[in-house]
């Protein structure tokens, strides 16, 4: 299997302050990994810097084997690349426009079809689909910024902390959603999470720790590693 | 909406046929061209303020660049009026290249920024050492050219245009990159839309319209001074307009400028201080209770409803 994204040596941070030291990890296609990591661990500096919202400060970032690392976010993101974060929607248009912008690149016809398609997938939106993104629940405005995110059937979605403020019930709808995506369009995922409930969908894992990836491998080799416990409670 | 764009354009051309036809029964020409040109410029401002959020203060800078770009074309290149109003467009583009770098400002920073380079444009051209060009203080005398009537439908062809090109961006995926830009560019971006680009692209669209109706306001009058053009009301003018009527809509504009420059030469010239009283009154009832502008009333139904968009009526 191929790597759909490939991170070397990613040093990066904020106005000076590094955040992620020397960061290398690879994700194949299809493949859906979790990068766990406590507060401050440094995942959404990684996701951000990967996709280049923030600039590196060494390392590169390769895409289908293509060095991108200077790209602009929007070039990755016709490349096939898909973020979903807080970013995820646009509270003063509609649920109908939010989508639309999701598909912002596509063509027409082709853009009605995924449009529609992802209505049968997320019922409740269709429903609404006049209706203001701003006057939708916490969860159903991140089911929405899901659907804009998965709009254009990208290779690799990049996800930050998709179960953020959701009950179970819509943790349990993120993550059939992903397999289901996975299974139908071979997307690969990259999520970064706290939430170990999302190990049940894990094919790899890393584990990033004061900017640094403590752990490679598999959920079975993490239950073997004291990776999690050094992430989350400092226990050596 | 395919309909609605059908009924928008339609009502755009029965507005511009109406201009054709009203010299025919009102001889005031001159009034009726100010109207027209503030119906353009005013969705000039409308292109970039309603849609982007740039509140341009200054933008009587590309008003008056048009005007000089147009004049020098006329006077020291010798092209045909055609040729002098393009030049006068693309002079005015220029323009909003080289100030581009104001598009990294937003807000405050952005409108008192694109206010101050307005005004650097007008020292420039009103130099005596620039004389030989621009015409320094003395100004610009291309009375040879004098032709009311044919500037006149002009300015409405121009009118027409802009129009369908405000009814298209406000349909086109463009138009909605850019009103979601507005909230939020980084969350914009991450559908694949080039930010940066797409703000440029407005930003000399927008030049352009300023700089258009500047040259055809000259060729219009044909005799102006440096501050006739670089009038700071001009522009401020065409922002209370749009703002009165309904910024990010399509009739808006058009509506603020009909009611507010209907008033400013109904009572503006004869009684100047009932004219003031009646703007200011008009003004604090628009921003205590219709903050989107006239058109919004139209929109309060939907609102009751939830069916919302209240933020950015569509007409």
């Amino acid at each position: 299997m191929s790597e759909i994204l490939s991170i070397q040596s990613l040093s990066s941070g904020y106005e000076g302050m590094q955040v992620l030291n020397r960061v290398s990890l690879s994700v194949d296609q299809g493949v859906t990994a979790v990068l766990l990591g406590a507060n401050g661990a440094g995942k959404t500096t990684l996701l951000k810097s990967t996709l280049g919202i923030i600039s590196p400060m060494s390392g590169e970032v390769f895409i289908d084997g293509n060095n991108v690392t200077k790209d602009k976010p929007e070039a990755k993101i016709r490349k096939g690349i898909a973020y979903f974060s807080e970013f995820g929607v646009l509270p003063n248009l509609s649920i109908h426009e939010n989508l639309k912008l999701g598909g912002f690149f596509l063509h027409h016809s082709d853009l009605k079809d995924k449009v529609a398609y992802m209505y049968e997938k997320f019922p409740d939106l269709k429903e609404k689909r006049k209706e203001l993104a701003g006057s939708l629940s916490g969860g159903q405005r991140k089911m929405l910024g899901m659907a804009r995110a998965l709009i254009s059937q990208p290779k690799l979605v990049l996800m930050d902390e998709p179960s953020a403020g959701l009950s179970p019930l819509f943790v349990n709808q993120v993550i059939s959603l992903v397999k289901e995506f996975k299974k139908e369009f071979g997307s690969a995922f990259l999520i970064a999470e706290q939430n170990v409930k999302f190990l049940d969908i894990a094919d790899h894992v890393f584990v990033l720790d004061g900017g640094e990836i403590t752990f490679t491998g598999t959920v079975a080799e993490l239950q073997e590693s004291d990776a999690i416990s050094k992430a989350y409670f400092g226990v050596h | 909406m395919r309909k609605q764009t059908t009924i928008d354009l339609s009502i755009s051309l029965v507005l511009v046929l109406a201009f054709v036809a009203l010299p025919h029964f009102y001889s005031n020409l001159t009034i009726l061209f100010m109207m027209a040109m503030y119906m353009v410029l005013s969705q000039g401002v409308n292109l970039l303020y309603g849609l982007t959020g740039y509140m341009p203060f200054g933008y009587v800078g590309f008003f008056g660049a048009g005007a000089y770009g147009f004049s020098i074309a006329l006077q020291h290149l010798h092209f045909p009026i055609v040729l002098a109003l393009i030049f006068g467009v693309l002079f005015t583009s220029l323009v909003g290249v080289i100030l581009s770098p104001l598009l990294r400002l937003s807000g405050a920073y952005f409108a008192i920024g694109n206010l101050a380079t307005s005004q650097v444009i007008y020292g420039i051209v009103a130099n005596s050492h620039l004389q030989g060009i621009t015409g320094g203080g003395d100004g610009v005398d291309i009375s040879q050219y004098f032709n009311q009537t044919a500037s006149y439908y002009v300015m409405l062809a121009v009118l027409l245009v802009v129009m369908v090109g405000i009814i298209w961006v406000k349909r086109s995926s463009f138009g909605l990159s850019l009103q979601a830009m507005r909230d939020d560019s980084v969350s914009v971006a991450m559908s694949g839309v080039n930010v940066v680009r797409n703000r440029m692209l407005v930003w000399l669209a927008s030049a352009a319209i300023a700089g258009l109706c500047g040259a055809i306001y000259a060729w219009f009058i044909s005799f102006f001074y440096p501050s006739s053009v670089f009038d700071v009301s001009i522009g401020i003018f065409a922002i209370v307009f749009m703002l009165f009527g309904g910024q990010g809509t399509i009739f808006g504009p058009v509506i603020g400028t009909i009611i507010l420059y209907g008033i400013y030469n109904v009572i503006g010239v004869s009684t100047p201080q009932y004219f003031q009283l009646a703007y200011g009154v008009l003004i604090v009832i628009l921003v205590m209770f219709l903050p989107n502008g006239v058109l919004s009333l139209f929109k309060r139904g939907r609102r009751a409803h939830g069916r919302v968009l209240e933020s950015r009526p569509n007409f």
